[in-house]
């Protein structure tokens, strides 16, 4: 620094320069190295002779998308150029092979190696210029290019080139088309640009005019070389960071409203819609760019912001932009692949003006702009964004902007123009390619045209430029509520009734009146005993009414009816509109919680109530009065009564439940409903000669379409028992029996009645069947179109709404459509409106899902008490003619279809997005039912562990066929994108239906809370293994690549941290493993495990068949037995504390596993001595205590423990803070949330991100450190708990984990741990059955079969080391946890409870299970459980390491579980144990977990061929102190009654529905 | 973001209640009721003073209350 340097000359730089390139690649680089460090940039030189040049990201990219995609010649890049004048062919021949060799990048091929994708310059290269005549073709021009598009196309050899091809066609004397095509990833646009100057320079030589071009110093692979080195720069970490924090928390992916699904693999060669914004656009845009400090291209970019913010659902936008990538001097003159993406981020979330979006997308991109340094392919890898197969990842649409079009090349006496032909590429879904011509911007928008149809596009560009001009106008107006889109007539349907013609004051039962003069002696209404005519019907309604009337009941009153469902029930509807009352309707069959909820929200001046039901109405609601003709009703007068009852008046109160919040009463007028059937007359011919079904519940409001379809117009009603619509082969008689001709019902109970229909073939008068209620799922009809056609009857579908009562739109079903997998739901009735409109109630255009509104003369008066809900819901109405009109806002969401239909496509708060996809159930269902086995099936849309949501598909079986889900998976990932696969696809003999017919969706996902769920620390875990011995070894090759100690069998390569380069890797291990060549495309058509190994499998056949006789060597599996199995083990733990470590044998004896870990202990830091025991760090002077497992079943009651002893909780969660919702989530199912709430809220909770399967914790070394200092004690509770899979995988997290906990106690201040471990650890063949354990050291391991108990008992061996750390140990072995008393909440990974469910499920138990002495379980609650490991982990003190058995003595017994299952009210009878086991073991893992151990206890019954002994549990003695002993005496859980508190919160979910019979 | 932004109680000459954000185009039929604030205020004073939800016409016919 000091000393002063003499200034070198120039020519001593040179000679200096001249040396460096003289030195080896080694010398070169250490070099490099120091100049970097200190400051010294040498800019690109010539790369070290001698060298493979490795590829540069953007070329390795590139290279992996070409192996990729279905066709590859996307990625070629054609010029076309008309040639006029005379041209000296030979002189272009020699001009292009000068070309050839004055360009390194032009004879540049790539090869894959084992250091990674290398680029080889070769010295020679031949590229002919391939002249075709094509003058005697009839329109030699079209010929020429025709076979222009053509060669386009033709393939490109990647590894040995050439990369560039060029054709020339002579069309005329002289006239020629020369097509030059080059691969992208030696070229782009801006080397085109030089190329085509170069190639013009260099004919002109040839033809004796001009000089010899000067000869170019530096190449592209100079720069690749200086690229891959220079990235050590401080400058590009720099920029990294930016981008890094830029596109935090990216959006998975751009919700553009495409015409088609996504394929799996993009395959579309693209296609260009021409564009083009003239002066009266562009000028003022420029203006406004300038007050904003933008550039033009800022400008359009803020612009195309816009467009996209109105197209797609979702504010967080990001939009690719090119730059050209040559920041630097050397590479201007370069050919080669420099381009660069900058993935431009906006928020568009606050309703930004045009000006806003100008201004925010300048800054952005002037800030991208000076960090434009960095790949974006580089970028990429770092991002490591979760990657979608089809999906380009961070961005999916570009926009480009460009200063001019490219000049064509100059050749002396030749006129050069551009000409077009087919065949150029798209690279993402939706691209925008600008120029500016003139004072204009012309140019294409590049579109995947098997997303998009042309006409979307053209409406794109259309509403771009309409954006355009209204935001310039309106330059401050939020772009969100601008003029955009023309066709708002397609998604406002207005009603067809323009006046709002006079109304007559009618009644329903007014009407009614008038069908009973006129026709007294028809038969108006029936059931299984009685059938009433009209005067018969008027009389009873009358009786009816003259009661109520005298009890007190008035015009303006609501009269509950709790009635069952027979004539009387129509009856007593009559009756009580009579008296000018509105009904409500309460379904005896409801839960009594909801009847009660409904009484109390609405007051009743009056309950009508069947004699059986009167104990259902709440004490002191109202009088009750029974509908019992010899009783209170037999004194009653059948007097007409009269009342004056305005038409809206309210008719009925229904209550609707929504799909959130509480039921609400929804109030509908009389001439709500009578408007209903003045339009449906317009669609249905409907009269007294037809018979209705009162089929649905009259609380479900489809009832009411039943109820006055026949009664209004003289027609019969037949009233369906209740046990009928739940027996449809019954039901499929009584339709032909009584000659049913209008037939309600959701698709859901129709598909029921069609099957039986079908099979028994009534004789049917069916004229229309009308479905409502659900989605209909065209495709479930194809059998009923096949026998009945699409005319007799007439299938009609209704989509409706409570609140607009009852029907909203008519579509005649046909049968073209069973091909159609959307739920299309057709026109509004005419006197209604439908409106698709966005947030801002702006109407969205065809083609992008809005919401729902409906207005019109349907809409109800209103939720009854509830005027906020009212005014919320029902809104001012501004497209309407009549003022002062409302409309009612669904919350459905719904889309237009470009071929004029509407769509429904779900409820808009339960947008289905799948993993960044949106997914319509309707899809998934058809691939469902279009499978041969699939006889029914539902789909619906869960949560999965982690919190994200997934399918659930449920299938019901073609009768005779046997299927497993597993099996229909597969299938399925044969047709569909595997984020549509159902991650739960079960096999159920029926589905269940709500009592309105409708799929019982909460039914279905109940069923799934019996699964095996972790109880902390590792999470995303699923307890599919993987099937077979391919898929064994190909999730060792997972495990290895990807760090995952144990891939499941449906893990998904690409959401597990899989990115492109690892796919590299995949392929060369699988090669290696497998003998087996494994074309890219298909890891990604197959990206899961399971189904990976499954195509593995298939190749290797195909493969082998083809190889195996040529040259008789063993097949490919063969080879693969050879050296898979090896590291099969090793590799389950290769993200471990130590890498090198390699698991034993998984039963191995307890002394080698001893030995084995002594030594991975070895390498540890420990502290020198003990360390004096020091005061708690907090500032109150209270413990700090890390939590492992935070979230898990015991450790939410341990966290809650702490903060009421005033300690400070330290959780490790993986994730962090970002769980916090989760943590919440399961605080409130351990009945816990608002002390864990204000835990958090108080700071007195923390939750850090760590990961017990990682090296440290997974802990940065910060935290690591802050929590070395801060921590007083550890409460290990956290495990991967699962009991399937063997030892090996589970070692790690549950194993091994220990040796960083005893690593973390060893550093800082002194600490104590408390090891939560499990009574399961003693099961071996070392502890005789009832054999009383003490609280000591394990003598033997459980076996690694099934790893769970092995992995638990391990890790006690390792904190025997604890005194080694200076740390004070206890081992608490805990019984099979239970919830807390209070809440009772189920662990559903306790074995008692799988146990239970197979019980529950078979409706049996094995006949073993009536033993007494046959012990199950010892169980504690878990608030008493984290009670105890607490008081443990405080009173530890000195170094070393304790045994506490916290094990009850009391033992429960099979018998108590069967008693308890009676107390709830469960028949469960006894079958022989064989048969019991043999059935269990059969059924579904995934559901009752315990089917694996339960198929091994039918073996060994049926090895023994004897019933098993009872089983008896060992005995624990607690060795922990009087205390303790006082708890566990205290909390056992030990009466049947007790049980039952836990098995009702086990069949909650179900406590409705018949058990599943399996 | 959106939830801070205004909205107007307004009211139909049915004196049905309704909200409407402020700055959007009343649809004719409808005036503002004196009242601006959040979603939520507006929500609780219509609750406030919309006693009946029946129509006014409706409501002068027949007093007696639903």
């Amino acid at each position: 620094m000091t000393q002063q340097q003499t200034i070198p000359d120039a020519s001593s730089i040179e000679r200096a320069l001249a040396r460096i390139d003289e030195l080896t690649p080694a010398q070169r680089d250490l070099l490099e190295r120091l100049l970097a460090q200190s400051g010294v940039d040498l800019g690109i030189r010539r790369r070290p002779r001698g060298i493979d040049v490795p590829a540069s990201y953007e070329q390795e990219r590139l290279w992996f998308m070409a192996q990729l995609v279905a066709h590859p010649e996307m990625f070629h890049v054609p010029t076309a150029l008309r040639f006029s004048g005379p041209l000296d062919m030979d002189a272009l021949g020699r001009a292009l092979a000068r070309l050839i060799e004055r360009h390194e990048a032009l004879r540049t091929v790539f090869r894959n190696t084992d250091s990674g994708l290398r680029q080889i310059v070769l010295d020679e290269l031949a590229v002919p210029l391939e002249v075709e005549d094509v003058r005697d073709a009839a329109e030699p021009w079209a010929e020429a290019c025709r076979r222009g598009s053509a060669s386009v196309n033709e393939t490109f050899d990647l590894s040995d080139g050439p990369l560039v091809r060029c054709r020339l066609y002579r069309t005329a004397a002289e006239e020629y088309l020369f097509v030059f095509t080059e691969h992208h990833i030696i070229s782009d646009y801006w080397s085109l640009g030089i190329v085509l100057a170069d190639l013009g320079a260099l004919y002109a030589q040839e033809i004796g005019i001009g000089t010899e071009p000067e000869p170019l110093p530096l190449h592209y692979p100079d720069f690749a070389y200086w690229q891959r080195n220079a990235m050590r720069q401080e400058a590009v970490k720099t920029q990294l960071e930016y981008w890094l924090k830029r596109l935090e928390g990216l959006p998975e992916s751009l919700d553009l409203p495409t015409d088609r699904p996504r394929p799996a693999i993009r395959g579309s060669q693209g296609k260009f819609y021409r564009v083009a914004f003239g002066p009266e656009l562009v000028g003022p845009l420029r203006t406004l760019a300038g007050t904003e400090s933008a550039t033009l291209l800022g400008a359009f970019l803020g612009a195309y912001f816009g467009l996209l913010s109105r197209i797609v659902r979702g504010d967080d936008i990001i939009v690719g932009v090119p730059v050209a990538g040559r920041p630097r001097p050397e590479m201007q003159r370069m050919v080669g692949y420099f381009l660069n993406w900058l993935p431009i981020r906006l928020d568009v979330s606050d309703q930004p003006s045009l000006r806003d979006l100008v201004r925010r997308a300048g800054s952005a991109l002037a800030e991208a702009m000076a960090n434009q340094a960095l790949p974006f392919d580089m970028l990429v890898q770092e991002l490591d964004p979760v990657r979608r197969p089809g999906t380009t990842p961070v961005f999916q649409t570009s926009f480009s902007l460009r200063d001019s079009a490219p000049e064509p090349p100059g050749l002396p006496g030749v006129e050069v123009t551009f000409a077009d032909i087919e065949g150029s590429a798209t690279h993402f879904d939706l691209m925008a390619e600008l120029w500016q011509e003139g004072e204009g911007v012309v140019g294409y928008l590049p579109y995947d045209e098997e997303l998009f149809d042309e006409s979307t596009v053209a409406d794109f560009a259309r509403w771009f430029a309409r954006l355009l001009a209204a935001g310039l106008e309106r330059p401050d107006e939020p772009v969100a509520t601008l003029p955009v889109f023309s066709d708002h007539e397609q998604v406002l349907l207005h009603s067809t009734l323009t006046e709002d013609a006079p109304r007559e004051q009618q009644t329903l039962h007014g009407n009614f009146a008038r069908q009973v003069a006129s026709r007294p002696d028809a038969p108006a209404v029936s059931d299984e005993d009685v059938q009433l005519t009209y005067a018969q019907l008027d009389q009873r309604a009358n009786r009816i009414a003259n009661l109520l009337q005298a009890r007190g009941v008035r015009a303006g009153d609501v009269v509950a009816l709790v009635l069952d469902r027979t004539v009387d029930l129509v009856a007593a509807v009559l009756g009580v509109l009579k008296t000018g009352a509105a009904y409500l309707p309460a379904d005896p069959e409801s839960p009594p919680e909801r009847i009660a909820r409904q009484f109390a929200s609405t007051p009743v001046a009056a309950v009508l109530a069947s004699p059986g039901h009167t104990g259902l109405v709440p004490d002191g609601s109202a009088p009750v009065l029974v509908l019992d003709w010899d009783g209170e009703l037999a004194g009653a007068p059948d007097t007409p009564v009269s009342v004056d009852v305005a038409a809206d008046s309210p008719a009925y109160v229904i209550y609707t439940s929504g799909s959130t919040g509480a039921p609400k009463g929804v109030l509908v007028s009389h001439d709500n409903v009578l408007r209903l059937f003045e339009v449906s007359r317009r669609r249905f011919d409907i009269g007294p000669d037809d018979t209705w079904t009162l089929f649905h519940s009259f609380a479900f409001d489809f009832s009411v379409w039943e109820l006055w379809g026949p009664l209004l117009h003289g027609g019969r009603l037949v009233v369906v028992p209740q046990w009928m619509t739940r027996a449809p082969d019954v039901l499929a008689d009584h339709l032909g029996e009584e000659g049913v001709t209008v037939l309600s019902a959701t698709p859901s109970a129709f598909s029921q009645l069609a099957s039986q229909v079908l099979r028994r073939r009534p004789e049917l008068k069916l004229r229309y069947v009308v479905f409502g209620g659900e989605a209909l799922n065209h495709s479930a009809l194809r059998d009923w179109f096949e026998a009945y056609g699409d005319d007799q009857p007439q299938l009609i579908n209704m989509y409706g709404i409570s609140e607009t009562t009852v029907h909203v739109t008519f579509r005649r079903v046909t049968r073209a459509d069973v091909e159609r997998p959307e739920s299309l739901i057709g026109v509004p009735l005419d006197d209604l409106s439908l409106y698709l409109l966005d947030d801002d109630l702006q109407p969205v255009p065809t083609g992008v899902p809005g919401e729902i509104f409906v207005g019109g003369r349907g809409v109800a008066l209103g939720y009854g008490g509830d005027p906020a809900l009212t005014a919320q819901r029902m809104l001012p109405d501004p497209w309407s003619a009549v003022p002062g009109s409302r409309m009612y806002r669904s919350g459905d969401i719904a889309v237009r279809r470009r071929d004029g239909e509407l769509a429904y496509l779900g409820r808009g708060d339960e947008q289905h997005k799948i993993r960044g996809h949106r997914v319509e159930l309707g899809e998934v269902r058809a691939a469902l039912d279009g499978l041969a086995e699939v006889g029914q099936a539902a789909v619906v849309v869960g949560i999965d562990r982690v919190g994200a949501k997934t399918l659930l598909a449920w299938v019901v079986p073609q009768p005779g066929e046997s299927v497993s889900g597993a099996q229909i998976r597969r299938a399925l990932l044969r047709s569909l994108p595997d984020w549509m696969v159902p991650s739960s696809i079960e096999v159920v003999p029926s589905l269940p239906l709500t009592r309105n017919g409708k799929l019982d969706q909460a039914a279905l996902t109940a069923r799934l809370t019996s699964r095996p769920t972790e109880q902390g620390g590792a999470d995303a875990v699923s307890v599919l293994a993987p099937e077979g011995e391919t898929a064994t070894k190909l999730a060792a090759i997972w495990s290895e690549l990807l760090g995952i100690a144990a891939p499941s069998a449906d893990m998904h390569f690409f959401e597990v941290g899989g990115h492109s380069l690892m796919v590299v890797q995949l392929v060369t291990r699988i090669r290696a493993a497998f003998g087996v060549d494994i074309p890219m495309a298909v890891l990604f058509e197959r990206p899961q495990l399971q189904a990976m190994a499954d195509a593995l499998d298939e190749l290797a056949g195909a493969q082998s068949n083809g190889t195996a006789q040529s040259n008789g060597t063993a097949h490919a599996n063969g080879a693969a037995q050879s050296n898979g199995a090896a590291h099969a083990n090793g590799a389950a733990q290769s993200n471990g504390v130590r890498q090198s470590a390699v698991e034993l044998p998984a039963d191995a004896p307890i002394e080698s596993v001893r030995a084995d870990i002594a030594q991975r202990l070895q390498g540890l830091a420990r502290p020198a001595g003990p360390r004096p025991r020091s005061a708690p760090a907090a500032s109150d002077g209270a413990e700090t205590v890390l939590v492992t497992g935070a979230t898990g079943f015991v450790g939410v009651h341990v966290l809650t423990d702490l903060v009421s002893r005033g300690l400070h909780a330290v959780g490790l969660v993986r994730g962090g803070d970002a769980r916090r919702e989760e943590l919440l989530a399961r605080a409130d199912r351990a009945g816990r949330r608002a002390a864990v709430a204000e835990g958090l809220d108080a700071g007195l909770i923390e939750l850090v991100d760590g990961d017990l399967g990682a090296p440290r914790l997974g802990l940065s070394d910060a935290v690591h450190r802050d929590l070395a200092e801060r921590v007083d004690a550890i409460v290990h509770a956290g495990a991967w708990v699962n009991h399937v899979y063997p030892y090996p995988q589970l070692a790690q997290v549950n194993a091994h984990s220990a040796a960083a906990l005893l690593e973390l106690a060893g550093l800082g201040r002194r600490k104590r741990i408390a090891y939560v471990s499990a009574s399961s650890v003693i099961e071996s063949g070392a502890y005789r059955p009832g054999e009383q354990i003490g609280a000591e050291p394990l003598r033997a391991l459980p076996s690694g079969l099934i790893g769970y108990p092995r992995s638990k008992a391990v890790a006690e061996e390792y904190f025997r080391h604890a005194a080694e750390f200076d740390a004070a140990a206890v081992v608490v072995r805990i019984p099979s946890v239970f919830g807390d008393r209070a809440g009772h909440a189920i662990n559903d990974a306790d074995a008692v409870w799988s146990w239970t469910l197979a019980m529950l499920t078979t409706g049996s138990y094995p006949s073993s299970f009536e033993n007494p002495r046959n012990e199950l379980f010892q169980a504690l609650p878990a608030d008493a459980i984290a009670r105890i490991v607490i008081d443990q982990a405080l009173a530890a003190d000195q170094p070393g390491c304790q045994f506490v058995n916290a094990i009850p003595e009391v033992v429960c017994g099979t018998a108590d579980l069967i008693a308890a299952a009676r107390l709830c009210g469960w028949e469960l009878h006894a079958v022989p144990d064989a048969e019991w086991y043999e059935r269990v073991g059969t059924m579904d893992a995934a559901t009752i977990w315990v089917a694996g151990i339960a198929a091994g206890v039918a073996r060994s019954i049926a090895a023994q061929q004897g019933p098993a002994a009872p089983r008896q549990l060992h005995r624990f003695a607690p060795g922990g102190g009087p205390e303790l002993e006082r708890i566990l005496a205290e909390q056992a859980i030990r009466t049947p009654e007790e049980i039952a508190g836990y098995l009702r919160t086990l069949t909650k979910s179900e406590r409705d529905e018949a058990p599943v019979q399996m | 973001m959106s939830s801070e932004r205004n909205y107007d109680v307004v009211v139909n000459d049915e004196e049905q209640y309704s909200i409407w954000l402020v700055g959007r185009e009343l649809p004719a039929g409808w005036r503002t009721a004196d009242f601006r604030g959040s979603k939520e205020d507006c929500l609780a004073h219509i609750a406030s003073v919309w006693t009946d939800l029946r129509p006014l016409s409706l409501r002068q016919r027949d007093p007696q209350m639903v």
